[in-house]
């Protein structure tokens, strides 16, 4: 004897359409969970690579003078070219400057408490003053 | 009997619950995977920047003699090794710095004879006066003056050598001050030993010289005040309290033993 719910439908029809709904939904979801993470992993990668570069890029503020120059070093294994630098969140100063493994190189700033760099690679450094830890 | 069935909606819920908890939990570990990934590594290069400690004091003379010759003891304590790049000297506004590229081994130390930079020779000229040091690792130090610095702390260390070989020569001579000012003792040759005169000592020598507490020149009692020594055709002088000096003989020095009334 088949088993009909008030609207006439069999329940094993009710539950085969359910199950239909069920898995287009879940078919949907996968859909933008694949999408999704398919986005994570690349933003990951793109993070990954961007964090690789930060910690290749590996600035130093040497010395800060009271009248405000500034010598910053590059002490990672590749040249940086330094396009901006922040004093007190304010840009100070903006060119190109490319600085060589080991190479220390004085740029003239106002003086400050605080100090970023931005390199062509789109990484931003806060320096610190190292030698008043 | 009628079985009772599973509600369709029920189906759809559990369905629907089953696929959000998939993708919850499929989003939060690619999210903390991803964090941690990033934390890790700039937690392991501040690691890598903290673990290079360095340390650097400025001293006259090298211990346990004293001269008024400025030297930069530099120690490497993290174990690890680095190469002492630059040395930067502030004196009042200005900066110079010098290009050392020098090794160190893991937990070496070195004394820099600043002169040798075309830093100013005497620790006189280190008043009011800035000096950071900088290593490849981008370990950053700044150095402090101390006026003495245990000999086990400098001993195992490298050091420049003299200035030139030879000899150097020590000129001792006894002043007595009054309140008239200063005159140059004649018959004072037993208030300070080696006696007044001309002495020749090898590089990194060190001249002991020692000084009655109290002469009596006359029917006037003098006692012994400091020493005063300088590079032989310089007066820029620098003031000893100790007595016996153990002076370094690194460059010709001239010293005054300095007496006054009580």
């Amino acid at each position: 004897m088949v088993h009909r719910s008030r609207s006439g439908i069999s329940e094993a029809a009710a539950a085969a359409a359910a199950l239909l709904v069920a898995l287009a939904v879940a078919l949907a979801a996968y859909g933008i969970y694949a999408r999704n993470t398919s986005a994570a992993v690349a933003g990951f990668e793109k993070e990954s690579g961007n964090q690789a570069v930060k910690i290749s890029e590996r600035l130093t503020l040497v010395y800060w003078a009271s009248d405000g120059r500034a010598w910053i070093a590059n002490d990672g294994p590749d040249p940086v070219t330094v396009i901006q630098i922040y004093v007190d969140a304010n840009l100070a100063w903006s060119g190109n400057a490319t600085l060589a493994p080991r190479q220390m190189q004085v740029f003239s700033l106002p003086s400050g408490s605080a100090l970023a760099v931005k390199t062509s690679s789109g990484a931003l450094h806060v320096l610190t003053k190292e030698w008043t830890r | 009997m009628r079985r009772r069935g599973v509600s369709s909606a029920s189906v759809i819920v559990f369905a629907l619950a089953i696929v959000m908890m998939t993708t919850v939990a499929a989003y939060l570990s690619v999210s903390a995977f991803s964090n941690t990934f990033t934390a890790r590594r700039n937690l392991e290069e501040l690691y890598d920047r903290g673990k290079h400690e360095v340390r650097a004091t400025l001293m006259p003379g090298i211990p346990p003699g004293w001269s008024p010759k400025a030297y930069l003891l530099i120690h490497e304590d993290s174990g690890e090794g680095d190469t002492l790049l630059d040395i930067l000297v502030d004196r009042m506004g200005s900066v110079t710095s010098a290009r050392i590229n020098e090794v160190f081994d893991a937990g070496a130390c070195r004394i820099i004879r600043l002169e040798r930079l075309g830093l100013p020779r005497s620790i006189n000229g280190y008043a009011n006066t800035s000096i950071v040091i900088h290593f490849s690792s981008g370990a950053v130090g700044k150095a402090y003056q101390r006026s003495w610095v245990e000999p086990d702390e400098v001993y195992p260390c490298g050091r420049d050598p003299p200035e030139r070989p030879g000899v150097y020569t020590v000129n001792i001579r006894v002043l007595l001050e009054t309140g008239s000012g200063r005159q140059v003792c004649g018959s004072c040759s037993s208030a300070v030993n080696p006696p007044p005169g001309n002495r020749n000592y090898s590089p990194y020598e060190i001249a002991r010289i020692e000084a009655e507490p109290a002469i009596t020149i006359g029917n006037t009692q003098y006692v012994f005040k400091h020493w005063e020594v300088s590079f032989t055709g310089y007066r820029d002088t620098v003031t000893y309290g100790l007595n016996p000096l153990n002076l370094l003989m690194d460059d010709h020095y001239f010293v005054e033993a300095v007496y006054a009334t009580p």
